[in-house]
């Protein structure tokens, strides 16, 4: 037994260059496994890998998890958000009947009333103010399902363009790093490469703690007997920046400085492959000529690191033979987000370095399936990667959905949520829908967002499994089942489709989020232009059959692939048809990439202003299967440290929670191993302030203020960082929760209203900000983990958890091919639907 | 150099002069147009950051500017949004912008703003074309480096506030009074 609390990676089972990862099976059960009636094919939704895993159910309740054996993504392993996680879904708090606000009070009431209201709201807006005076807010964690449906109701159908997933503050600038590079989205490479790599470039990515499976498949190359070299660009001392062989401490919002050094270097040494670039590649002309004035000096003094060290890493990435980088939130919620990310795909491509085993890049996701968000149409493209400029396209959409070419919103990008919340704050925006997300807490400047969602003018409609910090502001509530209580399929970062099936009912009257919609659309009598019901499709499987239709022939090709298919096995990775049946590891074998004006997602945009290119300067120059290095200056954030903002502030995720801790917060294990809102200071800072470990210290921004202990760690000199998961909804001195009753804890309470012109992802990594010290800690610490990048400078006792958080692993002595002889197989012990 | 070949030089340096003059006073408006509209707009976060980095492009112009003027014989205005005036006018502007910005009102005037932001970015970028092309006839390597530069920063501009345009009007114009609806849903 292993206290995965106290060890969230679990035991090592290293393995060699190009080896098979070996199976490792992680089981967490609250009873003894003979006492499990039925075990359920899923997989995990609390962070981007999604895990296969089997669900274990007992009187109708979920009682435990396993990790499935068979599964690429995971052989078998969980990591302690997927080990505990569930627990949330048989929480007592959960939303049993919808509530509808009467007399100022959410009073609770039935379907019918509660749905009668929203649909009432709708019609009356739609026919006084018209479908634009309406958005939908959904999430990164609906199944495909659900997203397609929602796609087809709200911009298909009501034919509103403001729609968009909170997928906009964690995967958005990955979509574009990969639109802007490659043509399309799409994952290059997969986490079988990790196998293969000779070298690993880890910018802005916290693997240990966001994806921390992913972490343990790394560790066990680390500790097997050829490990490739690890470069880490991390303000914060992560884990895979402890262990790198090279890391680059950089200043938060500085990425790009960095990166044009690294090319400048590649570049100026020759370490390129220019039989690639010529055939391959456009722009590297400019691209040279504008990493020609980033020599690593330049970069050094923005950076805050040795201009050696930039050369070092230039070295360690010039001379590796099968080299894999990866991103995620460090450069996607920092400063000139999009023109960082896609020169990390500059640096595979420079060096020839893609679609081949142990090469290439991963634009990671944030949240578990917003790699669905992002296909199916929810979050601000049109379905299947199609061009909302192309008309052909659109056309081609149209006549799948059966209906006008017209009514088909797409005079621009469907609304981001940041300008969605301008258009409610005008009054412009009066009816909005929020599905499986808390904007009180997690989007930039709260207060703003605090003000524009309870205006009296404005209808909001929550649809959730809990009464979140947004839901107590709503007009309507609509209980959902969660993960386990629906069926449905979702795709992780490295495009492997998983299916999840229903193990157990949703706790009273809640409903699966994909029958919610497709009641309304009844109820509002959606119809194609023949009067046809739209979605044509009624239950989970009939919808994945429609959206098989429409992704066919696209990149995200479902067509090969069924339930049936799904069932029992691993998960699939798309491009999966009639010439992959099988699915497809690696995209761009062929190296032909999807750029070309007829097949291109996206005809790009400038990096600095967010324009679009127009379609007919696109095919001027069109780079037909080529792909694209885009280049770009790096330029100071607006908001730099002044003296009255000293430091830097950056938030985000620690390894126990997720989100706003709405699921993790429920599951003891993971409530005990970070309980409360931290600040990390720098220890020289520190002392500087006479700030002392568990001090409570006040966090200011011209925004707002957060109060919190103190946690000095080796954080970079003059950056801070608090975790974004700390809101209301549990604030012990409060019933209600929310500012003025409580003490202020949500990071976004601090963070700037300002995002990446291109992909209009929030900045969430540099605001300027200070610190004061409120009292002292009596001794005691911050609950801040000691096990991850919050690690202390000094020693304080270490994060661990009780018996409840000691996990099974078991390991396979003998590996063969995936599934052989091990468990959660078919004819295995588990069940499908029941 | 005979008296008709100075006077004749003299000419000519004196139309290039005239041009350079009427881009820069171009630019001055464009900037100061840009500035305002920044100010006024502060709750539009995007178009307040992005507008921002399209005023300094401008005054990066105006300042490029000048010392071509003196070689055409042309003191070139000066940008003067620096003066105490131009700080008080961006305090009244960003208490006007804050009155108006939670009325569905703001959304029209952003879209009036950006409009004329882009005419004025336009009559800007079309200078750049005299400037420069005239240059290429003069012989004038220098001039029509410095001209193309300011060109495709303001063409720039000129995309940023089209693409703005493009997601704003369809808010503003279709948003309240509506004509007879098609039918969509029932």
């Amino acid at each position: 037994m292993t206290d995965r609390i106290a060890e969230p990676w679990g035991r090592r089972t290293p393995f060699e260059q190009g080896g098979d990862w070996p199976t490792r099976v992680d089981e967490f059960l609250t009873v003894p496994e003979e006492a499990v009636e039925r075990w359920v094919q899923s997989a995990c939704v609390l962070c981007s890998n999604c895990c296969g895993k089997d669900v274990a159910v007992k009187d109708g309740r979920i009682v435990g998890v396993r990790g499935r054996a068979v599964d690429r993504v995971n052989r078998g392993r969980l990591g302690p958000k997927g080990l505990f996680g569930w627990q949330a879904n048989n929480a007592h708090d959960r939303l049993t009947q919808p509530l509808l606000r009467r007399n100022g009070t959410l009073e609770p009431t039935d379907w019918q009333t509660a749905m009668g209201a929203v649909v009432e709201q709708s019609k009356r807006v739609l026919d006084t103010r018209g479908p634009l005076a309406m958005g939908f807010y959904n999430t990164g964690q609906l199944f495909l399902e659900e997203y397609y449906a929602l796609a087809m109701i709200a911009w298909g159908g009501l034919g509103t363009n403001n729609i968009d997933g909170n997928t906009r503050l964690c995967t958005a600038t990955a979509e574009w790093a990969l639109k802007l590079s490659f043509g399309c989205d799409g994952q290059p490479s997969s986490y079988r490469d990790v196998d293969f790599a000779d070298a690993l470039f880890l910018v802005g990515h916290n693997v240990a703690e966001t994806q921390t499976v992913l972490w343990m498949r790394m560790l066990d190359r680390l500790e097997g007997p050829d490990p490739p070299k690890l470069v880490v660009v991390d303000p914060r001392p992560s884990p895979a920046a402890r262990r790198a062989d090279l890391w680059l401490q950089v200043r938060n919002g500085t990425n790009l400085a960095l990166l044009n050094a690294i090319q400048h270097e590649l570049i100026r040494n020759g370490q390129i492959d220019e039989h690639f670039i010529d055939r391959h590649l456009v722009d590297f002309e400019v691209l040279t000529a504008l990493t020609d004035r980033w020599p690593p000096e330049r970069a050094a003094d923005i950076c805050g690191v040795e201009p050696d060290a930039i050369r070092a890493a230039a070295q360690v990435l010039g001379r590796s033979e099968r080299l894999l980088a990866t991103c995620l939130q460090g450069v996607y919620q920092s400063w000139q987000a999009s023109a960082a990310a896609v020169q990390v795909n500059n640096i595979v491509l420079l060096r020839g370095m893609i679609g081949k085993p142990g090469c290439g890049v991963l634009q990671m996701n944030g949240q578990p399936t917003s790699q669905n968000a992002r296909e199916c149409g929810a979050s601000g493209v049109p379905p299947g990667f199609r061009n909302w400029q192309n008309e052909a396209h659109m056309t081609d959409l149209a006549r799948l959905w059966n209906v006008d070419r017209i009514q088909l919103p797409t005079w621009s990008e469907p609304t981001h949520v940041m300008k969605q919340i301008r258009l409610m704050e005008q009054g412009n925006i009066s009816f909005w829908w929020v599905i499986c997300t808390n904007p009180a807490v997690s989007l930039p400047e709260l207060r703003r967002i605090r003000d524009v969602l309870s205006q009296e003018r404005l209808f909001l409609v929550v649809q959730d499994a809990f009464l979140t910090e947004t839901a107590q502001m709503a007009d309507v509530v609509l209980p959902a089942a969660m993960w386990g209580e629906k069926t449905g399929t979702y795709t992780n970062a490295d495009r492997t489709v998983h299916l999840s099936e229903k193990a157990i009912e949703p706790p009273g009257q809640a409903r699966a989020d994909l029958d919610i919609l497709l009641d309304y659309a009844r109820r509002m009598g959606v119809k194609d232009k023949d009067g046809r019901p739209l979605p044509p499709f009624d239950d989970p499987e009939s919808a994945f059959e429609a959206w098989k239709e429409c992704s066919k022939g696209r990149l995200c090709d479902y067509s090969g692939i069924t339930y049936d298919k799904l069932r029992g096995a691993s998960g699939i990775q798309w491009p999966c048809n009639a010439e992959h049946p099988e699915g497809t590891e690696r995209l761009y074998e062929d190296l032909h990439f999807w750029s070309s004006a007829a097949t291109a997602n996206d005809y790009g945009k400038d990096l600095l202003t967010g324009a679009v290119v127009e379609p007919a300067t696109y095919r001027s120059q069109d780079p037909a299967g080529r792909a694209i290095l885009r280049a770009a200056d790096y330029v100071p954030p607006p908001e730099q440290p002044s003296d009255d903002f000293p430091f830097t502030l950056g938030t985000g995720r620690t390894l126990y929670h997720w989100h706003t801790r709405t699921k993790t917060g429920r599951a003891p294990q993971l409530t005990q191993a970070a309980r409360d809102v931290w600040v990390e200071i720098s220890a020289p800072d520190a002392e500087r302030m006479s700030i002392e470990e568990g001090d409570t210290v006040a966090v200011e921004t011209p925004r707002g203020r957060v109060e919190a202990r103190a946690r000095l760690t080796d954080i970079k000199q003059g950056c801070i960082f608090v975790p974004f998961h700390y809101g209301y909804w549990d604030a012990p001195d409060s019933d209600r929760g929310g500012p003025g009753q409580s003490v202020p804890t949500a990071a976004n309470e601090l963070t700037i209203s300002m995002w990446d012109p291109a992909s209009r992802q929030p900045l969430f990594k540099t605001a300027a900000a200070r610190l004061s010290r409120l009292s002292g800690g009596n001794g005691q610490p911050s609950s801040a983990p000691t096990t991850t990048a919050s690690r202390p400078a000094q020693e304080v006792s270490g994060t661990a958890g009780d018996r409840h958080a000691e996990v099974t692993e078991t390991s396979e002595t003998h590996v063969g091919p995936a599934g052989n002889g091990s468990r959660g197989e078919p004819g295995g012990k588990v069940a499908g639907q029941a | 150099m005979s008296i008709v070949e100075r006077i004749s030089r003299q000419g000519r340096d004196e139309g290039m002069g005239r041009m350079l003059a009427t881009l820069v006073n171009s630019e001055i408006e464009l900037e100061d147009e840009l500035a305002k509209v920044r100010d006024r707009h502060k709750a539009d976060n995007e178009v307040h950051h992005v507008l921002g980095l399209c005023r300094h492009w401008s005054l990066e112009h105006i300042r490029a500017l000048q010392p071509h003027g003196e070689r055409y014989g042309r003191d070139l205005p000066q940008d003067d949004s620096s003066l105490p005036l131009g700080a008080l006018g961006e305090k009244v502007r960003q208490k006007s912008g804050e009155a108006l910005k939670r009325t569905p009102l703001s959304g029209a005037l952003l879209l009036r703003d950006l409009r004329r932001c882009c005419l004025l970015a336009q009559q800007a970028a079309l200078d750049c074309l005299i400037v420069r092309v005239g240059a290429h006839a003069l012989g004038d390597p220098a001039l029509m480096e410095t001209v193309a530069r300011c060109q495709e920063d303001t063409e720039r501009t000129i995309a940023f506030l089209k693409h703005q345009l493009k997601e704003e009007s369809p808010q503003v114009l279709a948003v309240g009074a509506r004509p007879a609806r098609t039918a969509r849903s029932g």
